[in-house]
Order: structure tokens, then C-alpha cells, then sequence
């Protein structure tokens, strides 16, 4: 086997950086549209709407629970030939598959996120006490003012750090988009590797790409989370009421 | 679009054996993963400031790096370095190796985290109230803490299983035949035709899995969990 | 004057109140006494529709709202004629003790910032807790966090203040503190229905007493009257496993 090839690795490495936007789009946008999405399904479930409840769940269990590369192969395979022939019945002249695999790429990567989104604001929303709620209501709130002054600051500050993993996972699950021939990090990278047969040093390269785009959105979800921690939260408990403290 | 039910089926029948193979990579990974998270957990929790640093360095190094990533350098670079460092040539290496070495290292850092967790949330008091009831450290550690800790950490447990599962699923990308392998073998041979077929019953096979996974850890939960009330 | 007409609830198969009719004067200051788990909190919490009757009406300040049909603009208006005291205090954790005051004051009654942060000192100070305005929650003892619910409700001007248990959850030494504020607050002469197992605060502060059992009131008068000539059997009962040693020295 041969040596390591420094030369080559800096030059692949060099290509691979001109894919960062393309990766940084395929992390950001179904961020944040997965973060509405997934505030309003949670919503759904919380409330039973039976139905929408029972749909979701099965959702998010799907999404969760298969392997994300299954569920580029679906929709990236067998998703542009299903609305193909939806287009041709409906007898609209849009060619699908002139659509740009990037849109795919957004659709899958969100489709993910916004599973994980969900069950992250499940969980926030069950830890604020109801009786946050209630107060807001009583004091003659309407619903929607006691929604957004008092309780939904709590539990964003709750789902933070699930925020911050699923941010992190989204960003290294963009490494999976070559499969959908996205010019990203990843594919630039192997796309070197592949034709010069030397993979340790274009993968070496991708790695560090990666690696310190992922620690970044780490670090910055730490320094956002100390940001808004401030006077209010009491270690990482949002209890209402029952807190005593000596005098 | 077409849904051939019986090529379906027949598929569901052939990918059976591969099933088999997921879950005997699975058993080894979180196995040496666990193994791996105690030891890491273990470091996390010692006063030595070197130890901790670099399990929490390994924690993030892992964290932060892509499953394809890590099992494509692994793959590539171990062989490298043996041959760099040590004069040793492998030829023949078993992918399977590669695979569950990239997922036990990936399973042992989530593990670290939730053990040590796990253990910072129960210790002190129990610790306390057990050796002033006159037990050994060990026994205090064995009869008390231990049973205690493996109640909470199996929630976030099911979790790390089943990431761990899905971080696995990437061994076609070094040529492994496993589940998906197979299906891409599949699809290959039948030129795209049956593409739907293919991997929604591949699909299927890994919901059922992380699925029973789940319910399998819910069990155990109301088994460890008999002093307490759980959901 | 607030009215409840024909108020029942049930929760599946239990009974937990059955048509109650009762009309509660300005100025009074009704406790309502009873076992515990015998729908006095649903009763009250049913005043402001945090829980909804499954049939009756409520009337406030002249403004009814039927429990089965009901707008959602009426429904906002009941409650901003009311205020209430939660048992878990419930102050807003992401506030200060001076915003958990304004949050009403701005939102629900439409102060400009200035004059509301003007009243909420002003009521702060009647409960003595001035100089922890800018304090959140968790920086409180339960004592003083129930005295800023207490502020919080009385800030609102309301026509009633609602007090559900309001010194359960509090340490004994903490109880006093909360009951002389809630004193003060009977002084001023707001109407004030008051769901307690404090007995001796019951009989000392309130000038009507409601004694419920099983989903119906049993007693309605003066607090000599119930607590000395009750006429009800099962308030008899209830009577005498009070003990009569222990008064609070307010």
C-alpha cells in the first residue's frame, strides 16, 4: 500500500472546501423549517386531535426508526418517477426530473429533521408544568399571549440541547446527500478519491471538514444556550412553584 | 406506479438471512460498545484531568464525525497505519470487522455520555446511605447504585441502540452485504424495476427491528423498575 | 356580585359536582371547607373556566357565560374580571416577581408599561416584598412567591380573587405570612372565595362560610353558625374532628 500522499491530500482537500455552501444549505434550510414543523406537530399530539395524532406517531416512529440512506433511496429514486406519473395524469407539462436533486435532498433532509424536531418539543412542552399555562390564563391572558410570553420561552429553553443534536446529526447526515449526486463536502471528496484510487487521503479531508463544521454548530449551541440561561433557570430545572429556597 | 405484492413478498423472504446479519452486527457492536462506554464513563467520572480529557475528546472527536466517515477512514486507515507503523500488510480484512469497529466506537461514546449521566444523577446519597448501613464500597456499588443506575440509563439507552442501528447501515459503502447490501445487489440485478418493492421491505425489516428494540427496552424497564412507577 | 346557576361536572363516571346553584355578594369573603377531593377546587376552578361545567351557567359583573356554549371573547372577559392564587403559586418562571405583576397588567388590561410597573410596586409593597421586584421565582421561599401570586392578583382589580388552598404547599413557619397577606387583602373589601383546610383562618377571616361534601354544598352561614350549630349531619362530623386548640395569633 502506498505512503501518504500530502500533496494530494491539501489539493482534495481544497476541492472538498468548495462544497461547504452546499453542505451548509442542506443543514440549515431543513433546520429551520423542521423547527415550526415540528413546534406544530408536537402541538397536535399534545393536544390528542384524533386523527392527525395517530398519523404523526406513525410518522415519526418511520423516520426514526429506518436508516436515513433507505429513506434517501425512496425518495430519491422512487419519488420523482411517483410524481412523474402524478404530473402526466393531471396532464401539467412540468418535466420532474429537469428538478435539481438538491430539492430532494432539502425534502428527505427534512423529512428527518422535523421527525426528531417533534419528539424533542414533545418532551419540552411535557416539562413545563401546566400550571405555567393556567396562570397566564387567569390573569386574563388569551391563550396564544400565555403561549408565547410564558411558555414557549421555557421550553425552547428546554429543547435546546436536543436542538443542538439534532443540528449536529442533520450536518453529519449531509454526508449521505452524494447519493443523490449533490455536490456537497462528501461528494467533491470522493469524487477524488474514486479516480486516484488514493480514498485515506480525500476521506482524511472530508473528515476534517466535517469535524470542525460539527463541533462549530456544537460550540455554538452551547454559547446560545448560556446566552439565554441567564437569571431565570434554576440549575435545569423549569418546575413551577415548588422551588424553596432557604432564606 | 407499480407494486408488484409478490415480488414483495418474495423479497421479504430473501432478505431474512441479511436480517440475521444485521442483528448479529448489532449484538457485537453494542456489546464491545458497552463495554467501551463503561470504561469511557468510568474515565469521565475519575479525578485524573487527563483521563477525563480524553474521554471527553474521544466523546466529541466521535460525536462529531459523519458514521460514513468514520467507517470509510477507518477502513482505509487502519490497514495504513498497520502497515506504516507496524510492516504489517492485511490483505482480505474481514468488512465485517470494519463495520462493527466503526459502530462499537460510535455506540461507546452515546453510551459514555448516558452512563455517566445515569451515574452523576443517582450516586451520592445512595452511596452514602449504603455504607453507613455497613456494606463494602463494592457491595454499596453491586446491590444499591448498580441496579439503580441500569433503571435510569435504558431509556436513553433504546436510543443509542437504535442510532447505533442506523449508523450501521452504511456497511454497502465498503462493499459489506448486509441488509441494504443486499437490496442494492437487488435492485442492480433487476435493473431498477422493482426499486418501491425492495426498499420498503428493507425499510420494514429496520422498523420491526428498532421497533421490538423499543418495546424490548420498555420491558426491561417495568422489570428494573419495580420500586418505582413508570409510564 | 357573582352568580353560579345550575353548575354540574363530572369527570367519566364521578360525580364531582352536581348541580350547584350559589350567589356570592360583592364584598364577601366566602371560604369553602370541606373533605378533601370533594370538588372544591373543580368548583372554583370552574368560576374562571380553567375546567369547564359540563352544564350551568356563571355570571360576573354582569356578564354570563353558559358552560356548554360559550365564545371564546366571552370566555376571556370572564376571566379578566377574575383573579386567581394556585395552590403551586404558579408565578411565571421566566419573569421577575415586579413582569409576573406587569404581564396582566400590560396584556390582558391594557396599561401602558410605565403605570403598570407604577401599580405593580404599589402592590408589592402591601404584601412587603418591595424590595425583591426584581427577583425571579426561583430566587423566592414559597412563602414569598405565594405573597407575589397574591400581588399578581390583586394588581388585576378584579371583581373576584380566587384562592385554591392557597397554604398547602407551604412549610408550617411560611403559612403565616401568606394568611396575613391574604388578610389584607379581605380588609380591602374585594370579593374573595377562599378553598382552604385552614380552619381557624376560615372562621377568623371569612364572613361566610360553604361547607361541600360529595359534590353539593351543605352549609352556607355565618362561620359561628357552621362551626358551632352546624345543622348538617356530615358537617357534624367534619366538626368534630377539628380540634379547637390551635389558633393562628394573626
Amino acid at each position: 500500500m502506498a505512503a501518504f500522499d500530502v500533496r494530494f491530500f491539501i489539493d482534495t482537500f481544497l476541492i472538498a472546501l468548495t462544497g461547504i455552501p452546499v453542505t451548509l444549505i442542506l443543514s440549515v434550510i431543513p433546520f429551520l423549517i423542521a423547527i415550526p414543523l415540528g413546534i406544530g406537530i408536537a402541538f397536535l399530539r399534545l393536544k390528542k386531535v384524533i386523527g392527525a395524532s395517530q398519523l404523526f406517531a406513525v410518522y415519526s416512529s418511520f423516520a426514526l426508526g429506518t436508516p436515513l440512506i433507505i429513506q434517501i433511496y425512496l425518495c430519491y429514486y422512487v419519488l420523482p418517477k411517483a410524481l412523474a406519473e402524478f404530473v402526466k395524469f393531471l396532464g401539467i407539462g412540468i418535466d420532474i426530473y429537469a428538478i435539481d436533486p438538491i430539492f430532494y435532498a432539502l425534502l428527505v433532509f427534512t423529512f428527518n429533521t422535523t421527525a426528531s424536531m417533534t419528539e424533542t418539543f414533545r418532551s419540552a412542552l411535557n416539562a413545563v408544568d401546566q400550571g405555567q399555562h393556567e396562570a397566564g390564563l387567569a390573569v386574563g391572558l388569551s391563550g396564544f399571549r400565555s403561549f408565547s410570553r410564558i411558555v414557549m420561552p421555557q421550553v425552547f429553553l428546554i429543547a435546546l440541547p436536543n436542538m443542538a443534536t439534532t443540528a449536529v446529526n442533520l450536518m453529519k447526515g449531509t454526508s449521505l446527500a452524494f447519493v443523490m449526486a449533490v455536490h456537497d463536502v462528501m461528494a467533491k471528496a470522493r469524487i477524488e478519491g474514486i479516480y486516484s484510487y488514493k480514498n485515506i487521503e480525500s476521506y482524511l479531508g472530508a473528515f476534517i471538514i466535517f469535524f470542525i463544521l460539527c463541533f462549530v454548530t456544537e460550540r455554538l449551541f452551547k454559547l446560545l444556550e448560556s446566552r439565554l440561561n441567564a437569571p431565570w433557570r434554576k440549575g435545569n430545572q423549569a418546575k413551577g412553584g415548588e422551588v424553596e429556597v432557604a432564606l | 406506479m407499480r407494486f408488484d405484492v409478490s415480488y414483495f413478498m418474495q423479497t421479504i423472504v430473501r432478505f431474512l438471512p441479511y436480517l440475521l446479519i444485521v442483528i448479529k452486527v448489532l449484538l457485537y457492536s453494542v456489546g464491545c460498545g458497552l463495554i467501551l462506554g463503561s470504561l469511557l464513563a468510568w474515565a469521565k467520572l475519575s479525578k485524573n484531568r487527563v483521563l477525563r480529557g480524553l474521554a471527553y475528546a474521544y466523546t466529541t472527536l466521535i460525536r462529531c464525525t459523519p458514521a460514513v466517515i468514520l467507517l470509510l477512514l477507518l477502513y482505509y486507515g487502519i490497514p495504513l497505519l498497520l502497515n506504516l507503523l507496524l510492516g504489517v500488510k492485511i490483505t482480505n480484512a474481514s468488512k465485517e470487522l470494519f463495520l462493527i469497529i466503526s459502530m462499537a466506537l460510535f455506540c461507546g461514546a452515546s453510551m459514555s455520555e448516558a452512563l455517566r449521566a445515569a451515574y452523576t444523577a443517582i450516586s451520592s446519597n445512595q452511596f452514602e446511605a449504603a455504607i453507613s448501613v455497613g456494606m463494602t464500597d463494592f457491595q454499596a456499588f453491586r446491590r444499591v447504585l448498580l441496579p439503580q443506575v441500569v433503571f435510569v440509563v435504558l431509556p436513553p439507552m433504546a436510543n443509542i441502540i437504535v442510532s447505533t442501528l442506523k449508523e450501521g447501515s452504511l456497511g454497502f459503502t465498503i462493499g459489506f452485504i448486509d441488509l441494504i447490501g443486499r437490496a442494492n445487489v437487488l435492485n442492480g440485478n433487476t435493473l431498477g424495476n422493482y426499486l418501491l418493492e425492495i426498499y420498503i421491505s428493507a425499510a420494514l425489516f429496520y422498523w420491526v427491528l428498532s421497533g421490538t428494540i423499543i418495546a424490548g427496552i420498555r420491558s426491561l424497564e417495568r422489570i428494573f423498575g419495580k420500586h418505582k412507577i413508570t409510564y | 356580585m357573582i352568580e353560579i346557576k345550575n353548575l354540574s361536572k363530572s369527570f367519566g363516571s364521578h360525580h364531582v359536582i352536581r348541580d350547584i346553584s350559589l350567589t356570592i355578594n360583592d364584598k364577601e369573603v366566602v371560604a369553602l371547607i370541606g373533605p378533601s377531593g370533594t370538588g372544591k377546587t373543580t368548583l372554583l376552578r370552574c368560576i374562571n373556566f380553567l375546567t369547564c361545567g359540563d352544564k350551568g351557567e356563571i355570571s360576573m359583573g354582569g356578564l354570563t357565560v353558559d358552560c356548554r356554549k360559550h365564545s371564546r371573547y366571552n370566555l376571556l372577559n370572564l376571566r379578566r374580571k377574575s383573579a386567581m392564587v394556585f395552590q403551586n403559586y404558579n408565578l411565571f418562571q421566566n419573569k421577575t416577581a415586579l413582569q409576573n405583576i406587569t404581564e396582566g397588567l400590560i396584556y390582558a388590561k391594557g396599561l401602558k408599561k410605565p403605570e403598570a410597573e407604577k401599580r405593580a410596586c404599589v402592590e408589592l409593597e402591601k404584601v412587603g416584598l418591595a424590595d425583591r421586584a426584581y427577583d425571579y421565582p426561583h430566587r423566592l421561599s414559597g412563602g414569598q412567591q405565594q405573597r407575589v401570586a397574591i400581588a399578581r392578583a390583586m394588581a388585576l382589580d378584579p371583581e373576584v380573587i380566587l384562592f385554591d388552598e392557597p397554604t398547602s404547599a407551604l412549610d408550617p413557619e411560611k403559612v403565616g405570612e401568606v394568611l396575613l397577606a391574604i388578610k389584607r387583602v379581605a380588609r380591602e373589601g374585594i370579593t374573595m372565595i377562599i378553598v382552604t383546610h385552614e380552619l381557624d383562618f376560615a372562621r377568623n377571616v371569612a364572613s361566610r362560610i360553604l361547607f361541600m361534601d360529595e359534590g353539593i354544598i351543605l352549609e352556607d352561614g355565618a362561620p359561628d353558625e357552621v362551626f358551632q350549630t352546624p345543622k348538617n349531619e356530615r358537617t357534624k362530623r367534619f366538626m368534630q374532628n377539628y380540634n379547637n386548640d390551635f389558633i393562628y395569633n394573626i
